[in-house]
């Protein structure tokens, strides 16, 4: 299980700089899938980046405590983490198209983490390799080749193998399906799930896709200039979303075959160099009342875990 | 096919490669076989024979010692083939650790590494050489690790600029979160993305070494007693052999310099042109 409370992180010097991540609480029961929903900028990578420790050097985590299974990971030695990430911890990238090393065989650099974990026995790491390619569905004509000679889909099947050969508890997918076309969308897609239940993962899906997000997850959180909207079960916020910007976000998809009208969210996302007072969506909320200049994000609505953030509810 | 068959094969159709190779295997063949063709033993002396023009008995003559020509120019190749690779080794390697820490780490480590580059690139390398080769004293040794250190500076500058943007890929960041380190991430991820620079820039500093060695013993730096091409063009000046017009003494030695630099350019000019898909032409 991962609780994430009162985390902040910051990126540039302090005192100035921005907050890409103000007080977010999150808990994630072991073993489902939970999305992460929100515009660029909204912090989804940052919040993907801090629990792999893998700020750059500008960002500072303020304060908050990220707990796996009750050890903060954040107060871990650095030695002690480095035996986490890659291992207990994996992340699949954004733009997993170049996150393949161009000169580097598949089958090597699936093997990669395995080796860099303390494997010796190179020929064991890449048997295990060909294992785990099977698994996500590359069959053993790939294993010799080099990135360039991949398709996208199968690419990104094979970064996914390499996130999962150290058999990782928790696997962080961080748009893992942008810049793959709808078809092999969905496939990636049925391939996370079935592996998150066959090795039993928990998996952090981050994407601005909303209709992919909650297709994928058992809960959802939504996010929006680095603060949470609304967490709570994916049934729950999809049929009847509290926040205005979920309702927004869930207005403006558009449905086929179906007669809708789409709506937009107006307004532009928030300048976080300098962040409205209050509820950070208020200016583009078509529901805001003077209370909300004064929010302070604490929880307004709790219901079967369904936490939302807004002055509509309760206060 | 493999890629090194691969590599073989498109090296194989590339003129200028093939042309370079050719050269370069006749001079190492030269330099190998010298002492079973040699008409004479390159140390032996002969009062009776000196400053002979070409003649049957010694087709490019004799030098001031009465040293058959023929035979030192042949044993020539070695020094400057065994000074030429060995030095372009040395200056390579530096320049490649030194480009990639620079380029990887950025920051205060690159700024100090680039001002050391700085320096070796403003100062004028041969004077340099000439003043460091003196302090050490004489020996092809010595001569070898002059010219290694002081030109590794471009091959570092080229490799710190192609590490700056490759290591900004996402397979860098990648490979961070698998836990990798700095020095893995350089060598293991960074390097192969180098090479093909790396290589042909070998061969250019082969060559360039070849050059400064001989220009150096010219000068009277290093091992003179060594035999070599350029102590030959040096002799050769100092018995006034150019002004007498005895071209045989002068020509044979300084053509074989020209000739065995011009080759490791070819390779060199062949292998970006293999490795660099932007260069490579299409074969019909």
């Amino acid at each position: 299980m991962i609780e994430v409370t009162d985390l902040t992180v910051r990126y540039g010097p302090a005192g100035g700089g921005v907050r890409a991540l103000e007080r977010i609480n999150i808990r994630i029961e072991e073993g489902s899938i939970f999305g992460i929903v929100g515009e660029s900028g909204s912090g989804k990578s940052t919040l993907a980046m801090t629990l792999m420790r893998l700020l750059p050097k500008s960002g500072t985590v303020e304060e908050g405590v990220i707990k796996l299974d009750g050890t903060d990971i954040l107060k871990l030695p650095d030695r002690e983490f480095r035996k986490m990430r890659g291992s207990t911890l994996s992340l699949v990238f954004q733009g997993a198209m170049n996150t393949l090393n161009p000169l580097i065989r598949i089958e090597d650099q699936v093997a990669e983490p395995l080796i860099l974990h303390g494997e010796q026995n190179r020929a064991k790491a890449i048997e295990k390799a060909h294992e785990t390619l099977q698994l996500v569905g590359l069959d053993s004509s790939t294993w010799r080749k080099y990135p360039h000679e991949l398709s996208g889909g199968m690419k990104q099947r094979a970064v996914i193998a390499s996130a999962i050969i150290t058999g990782p508890k928790v696997l962080i997918a961080d748009e893992p399906s942008t810049a793959l076309d709808v078809i092999t969308q969905v496939q990636i897609m049925n391939l996370l799930r079935t592996l998150q239940r066959t090795l039993k993962m928990t998996v952090i899906f981050i994407s601005h896709d909303f209709p992919l997000v909650s297709e994928m997850s058992d809960r959802i959180a939504i996010m929006y200039g680095g603060k949470l909207c609304e967490t709570g079960p994916n049934a729950l916020i999809l049929n009847r979303p509290l926040h205005p910007y979920t309702a927004g976000l869930i207005d403006s998809v558009p449905a086929v075959g179906r007669k809708k009208r789409i709506s937009a969210i107006q307004g532009d996302p928030v300048d976080m160099r300098n962040p409205p007072s209050g509820c950070r969506f208020r200016p583009r909320c078509t529901k805001a009342t003077d209370s909300c200049g004064s929010f302070d994000y604490t929880v307004t609505h709790a219901e079967n875990e369904h936490d939302v953030y807004c002055t509509l509810y309760g206060n | 096919m493999t890629e090194e068959q691969h590599f073989l094969k498109l090296f194989a159709h590339n003129l200028k490669g093939m042309t370079g190779l050719v050269i370069v295997l006749t001079f190492v063949m030269m330099g190998v076989l010298a002492p079973f063709v040699s008409p004479y033993s390159p140390y032996a002396t002969n009062p009776n024979a000196f400053l002979l023009s070409p003649r049957p008995s010694h087709p490019f003559g004799t030098n001031v010692l009465g040293q058959d020509l023929l035979t030192l120019d042949l044993y020539g190749a070695q020094i400057s083939l065994i000074v030429g690779l060995s030095s372009a080794a040395i200056a390579v390697g530096l320049g490649l650790v030194a480009g990639l820490f620079s380029g990887y780490f950025g920051g205060v480590v690159d700024e100090i590494i680039m001002r050391i580059v700085d320096f070796f690139i403003v100062i004028p390398a041969l004077v340099f050489m000439i003043i460091i080769a003196a302090l050490l004293g004489p020996s092809t040794v010595n001569v070898i690790l002059v010219i290694g250190m002081l030109s590794w500076a471009p091959t570092a500058r080229i490799i710190r600029s192609m590490v700056l943007s490759i290591r900004e890929w996402p397979f860098v960041e990648s490979a961070r979160a698998n836990n990798a380190g700095s020095l893995y991430i350089m060598f293991r991820h960074i390097f192969p993305n180098v090479s093909s620079v790396l290589y042909g820039n070998a061969m250019l500093a082969v060559a360039s070494a070849i050059f400064t060695q001989a220009a150096l013993v010219f000068l009277g730096v290093g091992n003179v007693t060594a035999i070599s091409w350029g102590g030959i063009i040096r002799e050769a000046y100092a018995t006034g052999a150019l002004t007498n017009g005895d071209l045989s003494y002068v020509l044979p030695p300084g053509f074989f310099i020209f000739i065995l630099i011009f080759g490791f350019i070819m390779i060199g000019y062949a292998i970006e042109e293999i490795l660099n898909p932007k260069l490579r032409l299409r074969r019909q």
